[in-house]
This record gives structure tokens, sequence and C-alpha cells, in this order.
């Protein structure tokens, strides 16, 4: 009964990415009749010593952990925060108003921050303007631009961690915060002690996903700056992109994504060790 | 130590938002200094409710508490100087058991070498001291259950709280940690207030029993009163096992009658009862199988429980249909030796000294009989 299904996943799986692989061992451009035509091993030779290739690794890594750390504070924060404010009246429609980004596409909520930093007549600039401050170039300048896209990416998927870690907080028993409350622990003994801990796990899953997902954004930064200005937001996803779909090296795109797939799986494997070493995922823990 | 405190509750009602009816109504106690004092109750009837109003985790909606005289009804529970036991630990899990321990007294600023010399003698108290370094996930249930108890002790409040402390152990540990709890109270001089349902655990320790059951008293005294004369119906009913045996029946001038069963007197009715209807609750153990031909109570046993050094004779009352509520069996506890054959008839006798009389209509207990009342 299961070996089916275990054939199908495998299918489903392995067909594209052995497509991929193969694909990054052949000369081949969309734009030119020519047959494809074998090189080996030569668009990854050529893909590493390329000047992009260093670029795009460096702003991947910035976008990622400037976009997944703030989206850890945020997220836990405000998690941390609205499960303090549970009792209040209010805190549904707020926990559900927080979520909403969630559910926006991410070229829609990218189009829709374009016209929000646009520079001239967007809303943000209006607001800097109207504190009589000189207007900023939120996706044309190269100091900004990428911060621009992080800004878009927290918004969208800060609600992530806020409502995974908010599920995490509310299933700790109300014990664990009524005995801390008699040890005359303050709010943020409370939430040092006795919530942070309770959903460690938790926080570790969902930064663990984002991680991934932040290594492969692509959608929000291909539709508002596309890699720019010059190479600024230039990330490893755009790259592939940028390759496949206005070079239309589709060999050279490949290899590019067969090494993005192996450095994904390379950091996502290593941590997922490290933490369950700590006994965080894996092994229960009473 | 520090000196025992007395906790009174005044009047001390409980409606939830929204619910129709009040979870606490009405609940006054004084609970003596140095007292063991258990609440007793089936599920829901208020006592976790009534603990935590306590503690000071719930608001009552009316009434006061007092701790040592001064009314807390306002103060925050750690305000409050007690300490609660709960009923599933709720250890830090990432914390050492010394750590679980002192973590109140660091939160309190206590210095440090105070802190120390506490926490040896908390664990020396215990007999945890090895088991100090480890954390609760390394920790079997009843270490678990004496690191918490360590955790109230160390602070050394004046009114411990415990929630069904024992409910998570097994049989065997929970027998070992019923002795321990005893000794503790004696040692640390402490008023505890215990919330359980087991009446074992309850008749055991305390020094009072409170019976509680729909958020209503029903009857608190000393555990062997409450046993002997339960304040009314319920109370009678929920205190043993096998429950107290309440018979219909009525007063007359040579003794008490089944009811609807015109018949002569069955069983000698205790002096000074007042002629007319009356309910008669009999504890098991007190009903006596009576020699042929005598008065008494004609039933059929219906089967026989062996229980080793006692058996349960379960029987139905002969010519007597109005004896027993429905669906309810007449039970006398009688020496191992007597076992009859299920089938046969038997009469039963007891003496009008064991027996408890409640008033047919409201179910109170008729308090002109010999001892004095305990009233709820």
């Amino acid at each position: 009964m299961l070996y089916p299904v275990v054939a199908l996943l495998a299918l489903l799986v392995a067909v594209p990415v052995i497509h991929v692989v193969v694909a990054s061992l052949y000369r081949r451009n969309l734009f030119q009749v020519r047959p494809p035509r074998w090189v080996g091993l030569e668009n990854y030779y050529y893909l590493v010593t390329s000047a992009k290739f260093e670029v795009a690794i460096l702003r991947s890594m910035s976008f990622t952990v400037t976009a997944l750390a703030v989206e850890l504070a945020l997220g836990i924060a405000l998690a941390v925060w609205v499960h303090r404010m549970r009792r209040l009246p209010g805190m549904g429609l707020l926990r559900t108003v927080l979520a909403m980004p969630i559910l926006v596409a991410p070229v829609v909520a990218a189009v829709m921050w374009r016209f929000m930093f646009q520079p001239d007549f967007g809303i943000l600039n209006h607001f800097i303007t109207g504190l009589g401050l000189p207007p900023v170039g939120w996706l044309s300048s190269p100091s900004i631009a990428l911060l621009a896209i992080v800004l878009i990416d927290v918004w969208q998927w800060t609600p992530l961690v806020f409502l995974t870690v908010l599920a995490g907080l509310h299933a700790i028993p109300p014990q664990y915060f009524e005995a801390a409350e008699l040890d005359a622990a303050g709010p943020w003994k409370q939430t040092l002690h006795v919530a942070l801990p309770q959903v460690r796990r938790v926080i570790v899953i969902v930064a663990l996903l984002r991680l991934i997902d932040l290594l492969r954004a692509f959608e929000i930064i291909v539709a508002t700056t596309q890699g720019g200005p010059g190479d600024a937001s230039y990330t490893f996803p755009v790259m592939i992109w940028e390759t496949a779909f206005v070079a239309f090296e589709i060999g050279d795109a490949a290899a590019a994504s067969v090494v993005l797939l192996v450095l994904v799986s390379v950091i996502v494997t290593l941590l997922v060790r490290a933490i369950a070493r700590q006994g965080v995922v894996g092994r229960g823990q009473g | 130590m520090a000196e025992a405190a007395p906790v009174v509750l005044e009047g001390v009602g409980k409606t939830y938002q929204g619910a129709d009816r009040p979870s606490l109504a009405g609940v006054s106690l004084a609970i003596a200094p140095g007292a063991f004092f258990s609440i007793l109750g089936p599920s829901g009837c208020g006592k976790t409710t009534l603990l935590r109003i306590i503690a000071g985790f719930e608001m009552p909606t009316e009434g006061r508490v007092l701790i040592d005289g001064r009314d807390v009804t306002g103060l925050p529970p750690r305000a409050r100087d007690i300490a609660m036991v709960f009923q599933d630990y709720a250890l830090y899990p990432h914390m050492t058991a010394a750590d679980n321990i002192t973590f109140g007294l660091r939160n309190r600023r206590v210095p440090r070498r105070e802190i120390a010399v506490r926490l040896e003698a908390t664990a020396a108290t215990l007999g945890i001291t090895h088991l100090l370094g480890k954390r609760p996930d390394r920790l079997s249930g009843g270490e678990r259950q004496r690191v918490a108890l360590g955790r109230a002790i160390v602070r050394r409040p004046r009114v411990f709280l415990l929630d069904e402390p024992l409910s998570n152990l097994d049989l065997k540990l929970r027998e070992t940690m019923r002795i321990e709890l005893g000794r503790l109270h004696r040692e640390l001089g402490v008023t505890m207030v215990f919330v359980t349902h087991d009446q074992a655990e309850a008749m055991t320790l305390s020094t009072t029993l409170a019976v509680l059951d729909g958020g209503r008293l029903q009857q608190a005294g000393p555990p062997d009163t409450v046993y002997a004369r339960p304040a009314n119906r319920f109370v009678a009913r929920f205190i043993g096992s096998p429950s107290m045996n309440l018979l219909a029946m009525v007063a007359g001038p040579d003794g008490l009658a089944a009811a609807g069963a015109p018949a002569a007197a069955v069983l000698a009715a205790p002096a000074g009862l007042v002629p007319g209807p009356v309910e008669v609750g009999i504890r098991p153990h007190h009903l006596r199988p009576a020699g042929p031909g005598t008065r008494g109570l004609a039933v059929r046993v219906e089967l026989v429980e062996h229980l080793g050094r006692s058996n349960f004779l379960v029987c139905t009352p002969v010519d007597a249909p109005g004896l027993l509520a429905a669906g309810r069996a007449l039970v006398a506890e009688v020496a191992a030796d007597v076992a009859p054959e299920p089938g046969s008839a038997l009469v039963l006798d007891a003496a009008p000294r064991d027996m408890a009389l409640f008033d047919p209509a409201s179910g109170q207990a008729i308090a002109a009989v010999g001892a004095a009342g305990e009233g709820a």
C-alpha cells in the first residue's frame, strides 16, 4: 500500500531534479536554433569563477540573515505581547489582522509595496517629505533597495512567525505562568524563563522554514527591482532567473539551480543536525 | 520556619462570566493555623476554584478572603505569602531541580548565601539532595513531586496550597507520598489546604475536612465527625466506600418500619426520635446479620464480594419496595467467614447509635439525635 505513494513522490521529486542536473551539463541557449551541446562541468566552472556568482552569494546572505533576524525578533515579540494581552477584548481581531499579509500573493504584495515605495507620489515618501526630510529612493538607491525588499518580506512573513509562536505560547499550560507568578517573576522574567524556553522548538522550526524560504526568495525581488539597482539586490535566485529568462542560457541557469539546491540542502542539514544534538527536534522531552 | 497563618473565607462566591449558575456560592470557612485542611468533592464541585481563589488566581465575585486576619481579596498571588503545589507540578523544564526550587527566592532577591542554606535544608527534608542537578525530564514522577514540594517549602510560606498533588502518581507512590505529606505537615507546622477527590487521602491526612458539592459547602469538620455524622444526604453518600445505605423508614412507637410497607417495626429507633417519616443512614459495616427469627431487615443476598479481610453482601430488601431508592441495593460489610449463598434469605440488624438520621424532605441531618451535629 505504501509503495505506490513512495514511487509517486520519488517520481515527482526525482524527475525534475534529474532533468535539471542533466540540463546543467549541456550548453543550450533558447535564442539559438543549435541543438544542446554537451559541455560536462563547464557550466559549473563558468558559474563559480564568474563575478556575479560571488555577488549573488553575498546578496542572498545579507538578504536572508537580515530578513530572518527581523522576522524572528518581530514575530516573537508580537506573539509574546499578544499572548500576554490575551484576556483583553479585541485580541482575536488583532490576531486576524496581523495574520493577513500571509494571504496576499507575493507578487501582489511586491506590486503594492512598489506603489508605496514610489519616490514621487508613494505614500512612504509622502510622510517622509511631510516631516521635512528629503525623499528616499526606496528601490532606486543601491544602499536602500535590498533593505526595502527585506521590509516587504518582513511585512509578508513576520505573521507566520507570529502565528506559529503564538500557537506555541497558547499551548503552554497556564500553571507554568501561575507558578512563576507565585515565584514573583515579573512579565519579563515570565517571558524569559517560562514562555520562551517552552516554545524553543516552535521557534527553531519556524526559523528553519523561513530560512529555506528566504534562500529561495524570488518573486518580490523580480517584481520590484529585478536585482538592481546595479547589483544591489542581485540574489542567487534572481541570478538564476536572469540567466534563464533574460539571457536564455538554460545550461548555466540549470547549473546555478543545482548549486543552490546543494547549498540549501547542506545548510539545512547542518542546522537540523546541530539542533537535534541539543534535543530541540527529534528526541522528546517531558 | 514562619508561623502558620489562619485562612478565613467569608461568603465566597464565584460566577463565571456568561455562566447561568455560580461555580461557588456562599462558602464560609475558617481554616485554623497549622491545620491540614482538605477540600473534598466530586469533579466540578468547585474545589479547585476555591483553592485558586485562596491563591489569588481567581477573583471571587462575592465575599472576602482573609489570610492571617488581613483581607487579601484584591491582592495578587505573589503578595499573599502562600505557596502552591500544582496538580502536574509545573516545574520549569529547562531549569535544574535546584534552579526550580530557588527561582522564587532569586526573584525575591534573597541573599545568595541564604538561598544556598535554604536549598540545602529543603533538599535534605525531602531527600532530594542527589537530584538537585537534574532537569525535570530526568526525574521520575515521585521525584518531580518532591521537587515541586521543595519549590513550595523553600519559600517558607505561611499557607501551603496543594491542588490534587498526588493524583498523577501511581498507587504505590501515592501511599508513600501521602505519608510524606503528613510528615511534612507535622515538621513544618504550616497551614495546608489540600484539594482532592480521593477520600482516603482526605480522611487520613486532614485535621479538618470540607465537603463541597455544586459549589456549596456541604459540611466541614474533623474527618471522623464528617464520617460518622454526615450533615446531609450528599455527604452521607459521598463519604465512605461502599457508601452509606440510606433507608426510607417511618418512626413509630415501637421502632422503625420500612416506608410504604405498613408492617411491624423492624429496627430499634434512636431515643428521642419524633414519630413520622425519616431517612435512616447506616454504614455497611454497621449492618450485622441477626439470628433467625429475630427482628430486623429481611433481605435476599444477591451477590457476595470477597475482599479477603471482609465480605460485601449486596442485598435487596424483601417485601419492602419503598425502602431503597430505585436502582440501589443494600450493602452490608460482614466478616470474611460470613458468606451466605446468593439467593438466600438473611436478616440484618443495626444498633440505633450507628444510625445517621435525615429529614426525607430536605435531606438534612436531624440533629436532635446523639452526637453534636456539625452544621454546614
